[in-house]
């Protein structure tokens, strides 16, 4: 019972020195202030405790800090880097940087991706949909219901002998060429009632 | 002479200026280095006791809070936060010195020295109290700074210092039975 004592004795004497700086509370400061109250070595030690205390705070109060000396260095430090960085303020001050170590991974590899490529591209590549040369026609800019399939969209196609000189851009328009021998109006016109009466084409207008 | 902080801010104004100075404000940052930069240098100086450094530690550590005010964790105590970086740049510091203070085992404590009346009148004693107070290992030195003259709660000593609560509660023990022990020898040594 006695050791029980001495050990709860040495747990709240080990809290001594918070209940000098003040920051106990609740049970915690009870429990504390109650065995100060009770036991006499714990009112000697924290008499001990806030004449360190008070030791300590006048050896740190007659420290004298930068102040406005260090105000005007740091802000010099903010200027520099200001002048090193402009425009750049706050959280907005390196935003850029993950970005642009992205983009310039992005460009290392991709340019690695086109080094190895190219010379098998450079070869047998050709632009499916480019016109013939000195292909000449009409053309239409076409768009179709996104639900249709490309099996459809080809066969729409085919079925007027049109080809894709363009597109599909950002709202979807493909541009297509009509062939060389439908340059009458008349037949033109026809041909875009007929499309337009196609199921899957949304609008069709010339180009 | 002798500089006494009289205006007690809340940790709520503190935040709200942390805020400010995240989206560009210079004049919070003015605010807050008003506030802070006392505690950033008295803390440096106590450990680096150099006053060069340590004004060189309290531009940085503004520096560091200027440009990452954002990354400041609501609900953290900015004084502890501040204290956090600080004490980083002083372990840097430290490091570049080769000194090893912040390794050094403070498990070695005297025996229990009872305070006898001459003990406690010697403590009013400032410049033995001083002069025990140099006397003590860094780390000591440290945790007294920060519960004597910052008047953190040890649980935010623990996480400032990234210490188990019970080894902060040790540390300041021994670093008073080390007190006790040298103003004893101050007593014989009279």
């Amino acid at each position: 019972m006695g050791s029980e004592m001495d050990i709860k004795g040495q747990e709240l004497n080990k809290l001594l020195p918070w209940y000098v700086n003040g920051t106990l509370a609740g049970e915690e400061r009870e429990r504390v202030e109650a065995y100060v109250e009770q036991d006499q070595g714990g009112q000697i030690e924290v008499a001990f405790l806030r004449s360190v205390q008070t030791a300590i705070r006048e050896q740190q109060d007659e420290v004298v800090s930068p102040a406005e000396v260090g105000w005007r260095r740091l802000q010099k430090t903010i200027a520099e880097q200001r002048h090193e960085a402009p425009l750049q303020t706050g959280k907005q001050r390196h935003w850029w940087r993950p970005t642009l170590a992205a983009a310039a991974l992005l460009l290392l590899v991709q340019g690695g991706v086109l080094v190895q490529i190219w010379p098998v591209y450079k070869q047998h590549y050709t632009v499916l949909s480019s016109s013939r040369q000195g292909a000449t026609g009409i053309v239409l800019q076409v768009s179709f219901d996104p639900a249709i399939s490309e099996e459809q969209l080809r066969g729409i196609i085919n079925n007027i002998e049109a080809q894709i000189v363009g597109g599909p851009g950002a709202l979807g328009i493909y541009r297509l060429r009509l062939p060389a021998e439908i340059k009458q109006t008349a037949a033109i016109n026809r041909l875009i009632r007929r499309l337009r009466d196609t199921p899957g084409v949304t609008t069709v207008e010339q180009d | 002479m002798v500089v006494i902080d009289l205006v007690k801010h809340t940790d709520d104004e503190s935040v709200q200026l942390l805020r400010q100075i995240a989206s560009g404000s210079e004049r919070a940052m003015r605010e807050f280095y008003n506030r802070f930069e006392r505690t950033v240098y008295t803390f440096s100086l106590s450990r680096l006791n150099d006053p060069h450094i340590a004004s060189d530690l309290v531009n940085e550590v503004m520096l560091a809070v200027w440009n990452g005010a954002e990354r400041f964790r609501e609900g953290s105590k900015v004084k502890t936060w501040l204290l956090g970086i600080a004490r980083y740049k002083v372990i840097d510091q430290l490091r570049k010195r080769k000194h090893d203070d912040f390794s050094e085992l403070d498990d070695e404590v005297p025996d229990d020295t009872l305070i006898t009346e001459e003990l406690l009148t010697l403590a009013e004693d400032r410049a033995a109290v001083r002069d025990c107070l140099e006397r003590l290992s860094a780390t000591q030195r440290e945790v007294m700074q920060l519960v004597f003259y910052e008047e953190l709660h040890y649980r935010e000593v623990a996480e400032l210092t990234a210490c188990p609560e019970g080894t902060v509660k040790t540390r300041v023990y021994h670093a008073k039975q080390w007190l006790k022990k040298c103003l004893e020898r101050w007593l014989r040594e009279d």
